[in-house]
């Protein structure tokens, strides 16, 4: 049946937009529609032709016969192309997200992608892992081009970093208590001596890596 | 997409405690300190004992490196609130006149500075659990009136209101489809009507 | 106090009275940002509130750094006390703050170009002055070329595989177009903001009275006008 293939691919789609990844590109099924689209494409050309060629020959069932099968197949083309096009807006977009959180891609499965520490404003469908083998050539090319869409406006508005944070910044300084001893701490708002049970007001990304290693703890 | 689908049309409760803090609050500093020009405001010199208002996120900051005290707002206390839960239970149809932010406003202040209230913390949290379930309750019993052109929300806090959005967005937006299918059938019939007459 | 700060302070207290009554940055610049948030269809760029915002951002960065410096060159001298650090961070907090505001403004407005690329593509090619007022600079190059990545994919891996008769992308088929638009009957939380009542007309001869401080939930299509005005505000 006309449009069954497409069909598919659509379902496929629906299923995957909510996955925190990108699946592999479907070649097969992709070349599958497009063929069909093709085969129908001739056989709209074959009809007119036809027509136009043999207008007395038919008679009028014949006529309307192909007038109905010209109307199923000019309306099967455009379903299919439509749905090739959402498939592919659809990863396109998923791309997009991937491409503000400035990290690089991996290049297949052998090598996993750290996860992400800091996804509190994103939720759970967000696409934060990509593997650049599931991506069909034209794919990987928007990818890159896209990437450099975002640098070039990231630079216009170098002092807001416009793919920062989403989530609000309620704490960027904090109190923090030494837990154990170690040796100073150089940030730019001056020195401290990591001395067990001493307190300090410090810019929390500067001191993320210290709580993580155990040296201090958030008050 | 440029946007975590989660942040469309929906806040973050991290989102309204922010906007909370935004809002100007009175401190009574501690210490003097000259005055800060900010992009946006302008910290005046503080003087101890002097009171002044600065944005509550300032407040803070000041607060937790014992800079100042928060002058806690006078509806903030037991008795006021007291009196706010009998009015919600006496007048089953209205909200009691709260400030749009009195929920997160309080919970910050509840844990940032215990020290400066009023009335002891733990019988605060209380009334301000049994306000918002009465409030819950009546709100509920309020959607009953929904339809699909529009609803009055008046008397309700941003957090509250944000509770209830993704439900309230996806009941209005189905009753609007049901709405607008009911109108167009109703177009198409008079259509046919039409065609009906004329051939008449 | 000395007197310099008492002078600035009569200043600003003279300022104070002499203006009428004007919110602050933050305020707008948090409204304007949940309007665009909430709102289905992109606004007109705010441009001289986030020019204003952005160099004053620019400033106080530079103002930041130079402090900075002039701390670490004075570490042994008493000048720097704890207070100055203090202050320093009261500063770093505030640019914090107001670029996260900014961050998401711009976001939301860009994730609404990708989402109605072609819709947006046509409305700014259309009429000059909807293009002045429409979008940025910055957004109406990074629409266009939104586009013209967007075409290239399509057109790479789908469009010139398939018959060249079905090679657009405005077609529109059984009456659904295949540019998507902006939903402008979608629901809407708002606030009134205007101190008279706005009485807005509703079908059947029905109408809505929306008092100052009230909220609704309504149609976005039947309050833009008073949103981009300024008398409700979307929440």
């Amino acid at each position: 049946m006309f449009g069954d293939q497409a069909n598919k691919l659509v379902l496929d789609a629906h299923r995957t937009s909510n996955l925190p990844e990108i699946t592999l590109y479907q070649s097969d099924l992709v070349d599958d529609i497009v063929k069909e689209t093709n085969d129908l494409g001739r056989d709209v050309d074959y009809i007119t032709e036809q027509q136009r060629t043999n207008p007395e020959g038919t008679s009028a069932e014949q006529i309307v016969a192909l007038e109905c099968q010209l109307f199923v197949a000019r309306l099967s083309m455009r379903r299919n192309k439509r749905c090739l096009l959402a498939h592919q807006k659809l990863r396109a977009d998923k791309m997009n997200e991937f491409a503000w959180l400035n990290i690089d891609p991996s290049d297949s499965n052998s090598t996993p992608q750290p996860s992400l520490t800091k996804t509190g404003a994103l939720g759970s469908n967000y696409t934060t892992r990509m593997i650049l083998d599931n991506l069909s050539n034209q794919e990987q090319e928007y990818f890159k081009q896209y990437s450099q869409l975002l640098v070039d406006m990231k630079s216009k508005y170098v002092d807001i970093d416009l793919s920062g944070d989403l989530e609000p910044p309620t704490s960027i300084f904090i109190d923090v208590r030494v837990l154990k001893d170690g040796g100073e701490v150089q940030t730019e708002y001056g020195v401290f001596n990591l001395i067990k049970d001493s307190q300090f007001y410090v810019r929390k990304s500067d001191v993320e890596r210290l709580i993580q290693q155990g040296y201090l703890e958030e008050l | 997409m440029s946007l975590p689908s989660n942040i469309k049309q929906n806040l973050m409760p991290s989102e309204i405690s922010f906007m909370t803090e935004n809002e100007y609050i009175q401190i009574l500093p501690r210490y003097s300190m000259k005055s800060i020009q900010l992009i946006g405001t302008k910290i005046p010199n503080l003087r101890a004992l002097r009171r002044e208002k600065v944005p509550l996120w300032v407040a803070l900051i000041l607060k937790s490196q014992g800079k100042c005290n928060i002058v806690i707002p006078d509806w903030l206390n037991l008795i006021y609130l007291k009196a706010r839960y009998d009015e919600e239970v006496k007048f089953p149809m209205k909200f009691s006149d709260l400030p749009f932010n009195w929920i997160d406003l309080s919970k910050i202040l509840l844990s940032k500075a215990p020290d400066d209230l009023p009335d002891p913390v733990h019988q605060l949290r209380s009334i301000i659990q049994d306000l918002r379930e009465i409030r819950q309750v009546k709100t509920r019993k309020g959607l009953k009136e929904v339809n699909e052109s529009n609803i009055g929300l008046s008397g309700l806090s941003l957090l509250e209101i944000n509770e209830l959005r993704p439900f309230m967005l996806s009941v209005m937006n189905k009753l609007r489809e049901i709405h607008e299918s009911v109108r167009h059938d109703d177009y198409d019939d008079e259509e046919v009507i039409d065609v009906d007459d004329d051939e008449d | 106090m000395e007197v310099d700060d008492i002078l600035r302070n009569f200043d600003t207290e003279v300022g104070q009275r002499s203006q009428k009554p004007k919110v602050d940055l933050y305020t707008s610049l948090s409204r304007v940002m949940l309007n665009e948030r909430m709102a289905p269809e992109i606004l007109p760029y705010q441009k001289d509130l986030l020019d204003e915002v952005l160099s004053r951002i620019t400033n106080q960065q530079q103002l930041l750094l130079d402090s900075h410096e002039y701390g670490d060159v004075n570490i042994d001298s008493g000048i720097i006390t704890s207070d100055y650090k203090l202050q320093l961070m009261i500063m770093e907090t505030d640019i914090e703050r107001l670029s996260y505001l900014v961050r998401l403004y711009l976001r939301v407005r860009l994730s609404k170009l990708e989402t109605f690329t072609i819709h947006y593509i046509r409305l700014t090619g259309e009429r000059d002055d909807t293009k002045a007022t429409l979008l940025s600079d910055e957004e109406q190059e990074y629409l266009t070329k939104y586009m013209g990545l967007l075409q290239s994919l399509y057109n790479n891996s789908i469009l010139k595989k398939i018959p060249r008769e079905l090679t657009y992308l405005d077609e529109v088929e059984s009456d659904i177009s295949m540019v998507t638009t902006p939903d402008v009957d979608e629901m809407v939380f708002i606030k009134v903001l205007r101190d008279e009542t706005i009485t807005i007309p509703l079908e059947d001869e029905d109408e809505l009275q929306l008092e100052k401080d009230a909220v609704f939930v309504v149609k976005y299509g039947l309050i833009s006008g008073y949103l981009n005005i300024g008398d409700v505000i979307l929440i």
